[in-house]
Order: structure tokens, then C-alpha cells, then sequence
């Protein structure tokens, strides 16, 4: 009986799993990089920057002013 | 999902190699602190992020609940193993975040990092004693007293998941919920049973 109820309970949380993370995020932890589901405080532990700037943005800008300065 | 598919193959392993894994355990410890060794960085992995030291707790966990039969049997031969490789796993998780937090000087800013020093500073003596030269020096009495530490562990192991407060807490409540409510079922019934025992030596 209890096995069962066991065996319930771990395809209810499966189910639930499939629905509130996207499988590409699962492929992804195990191929080693963190995304919305798989992080915590994860991103600045591994030296990523947060917040919402970009910074290919800004290397682009600096590459804009570095071919001003050419000219 | 990570964590299931991960309880999914370590509960299958250990049903199937169950004496392989007993028969070559420190060469298996071996190993897994190896890959703990090499999971240790900055760079964050499956180990780091500790699903899989998580995931080797729910099947030790697991493995007292339930019903008595061949999977308990073969779950049972192999649960002082999990319980060690899940503390093996566990090392890259915790020296990597309480690196973090105290370089970053938030460790007490929040209650994540605090409790998981807790369940870490628990887990500590439980890993000690579960390699069968340890368990030696013990009766087992003392060893069964002190191994009920695994429960004030897997309580800290919840609430260090509730506070990290992300979209899993769910699936997190029904895994550590279920453990309860069947532990505390199997309690009750036993005490029932030693009640009906002590009465009936009463009443002869």
C-alpha cells in the first residue's frame, strides 16, 4: 500500500515537473549551464553579470566609438 | 525534474547492482569524490547546484518507508552507501555556496545559506558513522539514537528548500510531506503495537 501511495506521489511531482519546467532547462543543467528553472543566486556564483543591461550592447557601442576615433 | 530523474536512476541502481554497490563501496566512494573533487569550482553543475547529493538523500530517506519486501530488502543493503555518496556529492554544493556567501558577506542576510550550514553541520557526524568501521564502535543502540539526527537533517534539508523559495517548492512539499506522514503513520502504528503488547503481558 505504501509503495503504491510512493509510486503515486513521485508521478504527481513528475507531472507537475513536466508542466513548471521546460524540458530545454533540464537539458540544459545537465549539459551544465543555469536558466531561469536551474538557478538560485547561481549567476554571480559563477561570475555571470545580472541585471538587465547587456553587456554584448555595450562592447558593441564601444567597438561603434572605437571605429569614430579611426575615422 | 532534474531531481526525480535523478532519484528515478539512483532508486534503479541500487535495486539492480544493490551488491555490486555494497561489495566495491569505497572503490564507488572513490570515485564519487573524484567527480565531487572535479565539480568544485566556480562553475555551476548539477553536483554544485546539489541535486545530486538531494536526490541520493530522498532515496535514503525513502528507503524507511517502505512496505516490507524485496525492494526495502535491496534498498536497504545499499541505504548506508547512498547515504555516504550523498554526502560526498554534497561537499562541491556546500564549499562552493558558503564560498560564495562569505565572499560576498550576505551569509546572514538570508536564512538559505544558514540553515544549509546547519543541515551540513548535522550531516557531518550521520556520514561519519555510516562506514562500517565506525558503526563497529557503537552498540546499536547508540548508533540507531544517534542516526534519529537523520531526521532533524532531512527537516533543515525542507527548509533550506522552502526558503530558496523557487518554482520546485511543490514538488519539494509532496516529496518531504509524503516522508513524513508515512513515518509518522509507521510511529503510531508501532506504538500501538507495543500498547497492545503491554497490555496483554498486563492482563496475564
Amino acid at each position: 500500500m505504501r509503495n503504491i501511495t510512493i509510486l503515486l506521489a513521485f508521478i504527481t511531482a513528475f507531472v507537475l515537473a513536466v508542466i513548471n519546467e521546460p524540458i530545454t532547462d533540464v537539458i540544459d543543467a545537465i549539459g551544465g549551464s543555469t536558466n531561469p528553472t536551474y538557478s538560485t543566486t547561481i549567476d554571480s556564483y559563477a561570475g555571470v553579470s545580472e541585471g538587465k543591461e547587456d553587456d554584448e550592447d555595450e562592447e558593441d557601442e564601444e567597438d561603434e566609438e572605437d571605429e569614430e576615433d579611426d575615422n | 525534474m532534474l531531481i526525480l530523474i535523478f532519484v528515478s536512476i539512483i532508486f534503479i541502481l541500487s535495486i539492480l547492482l544493490s551488491k555490486q554497490i555494497h561489495k566495491f563501496n569505497y572503490y564507488i566512494y572513490a570515485l564519487a569524490f573524484v567527480i565531487s573533487m572535479i565539480a568544485t569550482g566556480e562553475k555551476a553543475n548539477i553536483i554544485s547546484l546539489g541535486y545530486v547529493a538531494l536526490s541520493y538523500f530522498i532515496v535514503v530517506m525513502y528507503t524507511g518507508v517502505f512496505d516490507k519486501g524485496k525492494t526495502k530488502k535491496k534498498l536497504m543493503t545499499v541505504r548506508a552507501e547512498n547515504a555516504i555518496l550523498g554526502t560526498i556529492f554534497l561537499i562541491p554544493h556546500a564549499y562552493g555556496f558558503l564560498e560564495f556567501y562569505l565572499d560576498d558577506g550576505r551569509f546572514f542576510t538570508s536564512l538559505v545559506p544558514v540553515i544549509g550550514l546547519i543541515a551540513l553541520l548535522i550531516a557531518i557526524p550521520l556520514f561519519i558513522t555510516s562506514f562500517r568501521f565506525t558503526r563497529k564502535r557503537f552498540t546499536y543502540k547508540e548508533w540507531k539514537t544517534l542516526h534519529k539526527l537523520a531526521y532533524a537533517f532531512y527537516i533543515t534539508v525542507y527548509l533550506h528548500l522552502v526558503f530558496i523559495d523557487n518554482s520546485r517548492l511543490l514538488i519539494y512539499t509532496i516529496i518531504f510531506g509524503l516522508f513524513f506522514i508515512l513515518k509518522g503513520f509507521e510511529k503510531l502504528k508501532n506504538h500501538m503495537k507495543t500498547q497492545k503488547k503491554l497490555k496483554k503481558k498486563m492482563i496475564y
